[in-house]
């Protein structure tokens, strides 16, 4: 089967651009835009030749994984626009749990973690399985004119391979022992998407999509460091607050919120983020 | 005064002087071939410093003494041709830290044409070139904190 939309979506009158190949769809999404493309647009494609990630790092997607951009056209503040990576994220692990048979247990105990999640949401925008990083999100935008961005909300799922050259645990969702096509994922993440943009509602129910994210939040209540461009912020993960910055309290009790970084946790918050 | 053997262009710097004051800058940076040129000011008054390639102590005075008196007309036009930040955020330079810059001074760019990158909140945001022309200068820093309104290159 091909990449198809979730009837769902269809209805809501997204569209979708297939490939089997693609230099990279955020690019291919933001060219859309600048030709002139109302938005509600899904690019998808079996393998990116130049996929990428925050500050030009490299995203591979092989043959097999999914590489999958939602081009939206908006006009209101990008602060706004701008919260919904975490509306990307939360979609992403519906679709998971949806695709992923339930007898694939993810969690070291069998279930999930203590809430039951088998699929944790990292701040800002990746998805882990197992505390090793499955799928990353990369929103890129470009101003059209005055009022109006194109927004590409690049979605990279590791789905039959992950790299094995990265400073960080990496997983897929084969190694995991869930045997799912990347079109059928798609399918579900169109789906999911139109439910929780629905939710998110123009970013008035931007709370009701804060909540549902910390309730599947990574490390939360937990060591952390923070890198940002040369600098770690260390301390406790203690939420992220209603502009959904990360908020860290340091050991002088002091708070810090942090608009963009590089998050680590645990143990490797001490050794590796320096 | 050594400052016309050192080849300075004395009218860029009372326009970067202008553009300090249209915007409420402290302080503007700009790279000019091989020449990289510092204006800085505190409470009004103006200062001017050289870096690159022979570094060269100027004397406060050097500097325009009363630049909102003498802010020339090139000033006004110099400023009017900067791209504004549309939003607050951090500014890069590059699509990555070992990347070649997109545009360097006295290039020419094509309307549309990255600028920049700024990341605010977890966006990669493209800045493009607002007009075809020549990139006269790079007012901010790679990685360099940005305010909403605050202009980021000089496109003439």
């Amino acid at each position: 089967m091909g990449f198809q939309l979730a009837p769902t979506a269809a209805a809501e009158g997204f569209r979708l651009e297939a490939h089997d190949s693609v230099g990279s769809t955020n690019a291919i999404a933001l060219e859309r835009a600048r030709a002139g493309d109302l938005g509600k647009l899904w690019v998808v494609s079996k393998k990116q030749e130049s996929g990428r990630g925050r500050r030009g790092r490299a995203w591979a997607t092989p043959e097999g994984n999914l590489a999958a951009t939602l081009l939206l056209i908006v006009d209101r503040d990008l602060k706004t626009a701008a919260t919904l990576g975490f509306v990307a994220g939360l979609a992403l692990s519906d679709a998971l749990e949806a695709v992923v048979p339930g007898r694939v247990a993810i969690a070291a105990d069998g279930a999930g973690d203590r809430r039951g999640n088998r699929f944790e949401l990292k701040w800002p925008n990746d998805v882990l399985a197992k505390g090793a990083k499955m799928a990353g999100i990369l929103l890129e935008s470009t101003m059209l004119d005055a009022d109006r961005f194109a927004l590409a909300i690049g979605i990279g799922v590791n789905v039959v391979a992950h790299p094995e050259d990265v400073p960080y645990p990496a997983t897929s969702l084969k190694a995991l022992g869930a045997d799912c096509a990347a079109e059928t994922l798609f399918l579900a993440l169109s789906d999911a998407w139109s439910e929780n943009m629905r939710l998110w509602n123009e970013g008035r129910g931007l709370e009701l999509i804060r909540q549902r994210w910390l309730a599947h939040a990574a490390g939360l209540g937990g060591q952390v460091a923070v890198r940002v461009e040369g600098n770690v912020v260390r301390g406790v993960f203690e939420t992220i607050d209603e502009d959904c910055r990360f908020v860290i309290r340091d050991d002088t009790g002091a708070v810090h919120k942090i608009a963009a970084g590089d998050v680590h946790f645990g143990a490797v918050a001490s050794a590796s983020a320096t | 005064m050594s400052i016309k053997k050192t080849g300075v262009d004395q009218q860029l710097i009372r326009d970067l002087a202008g553009i300090l004051n249209d915007t409420n800058l402290t302080e503007i940076e700009v790279e000019y071939g091989d020449l990289k040129l510092r204006v800085s000011r505190n409470v009004g008054a103006v200062h001017a410093a050289f870096a690159a390639p022979a570094p060269v102590a100027l004397p406060a005075a050097a500097a325009p003494a009363a630049p909102a008196a003498a802010a020339p007309a090139p000033a006004a036009d110099l400023s009017k041709n900067a791209v504004p930040s549309p939003m607050v955020g951090t500014a890069y330079l590059a699509a990555a830290p070992d990347a070649a810059p997109f545009i360097e001074v006295g290039q020419t760019v094509k309307e549309g044409q990255t600028l920049l990158i700024i990341e605010a909140m977890k966006t990669m945001n493209q800045i493009p070139s607002p007009r075809s022309g020549t990139v006269k200068a790079i007012l901010v820093e790679d990685a360099q904190p940005v305010e909403y309104g605050m202009p980021l290159v000089v496109i003439e």
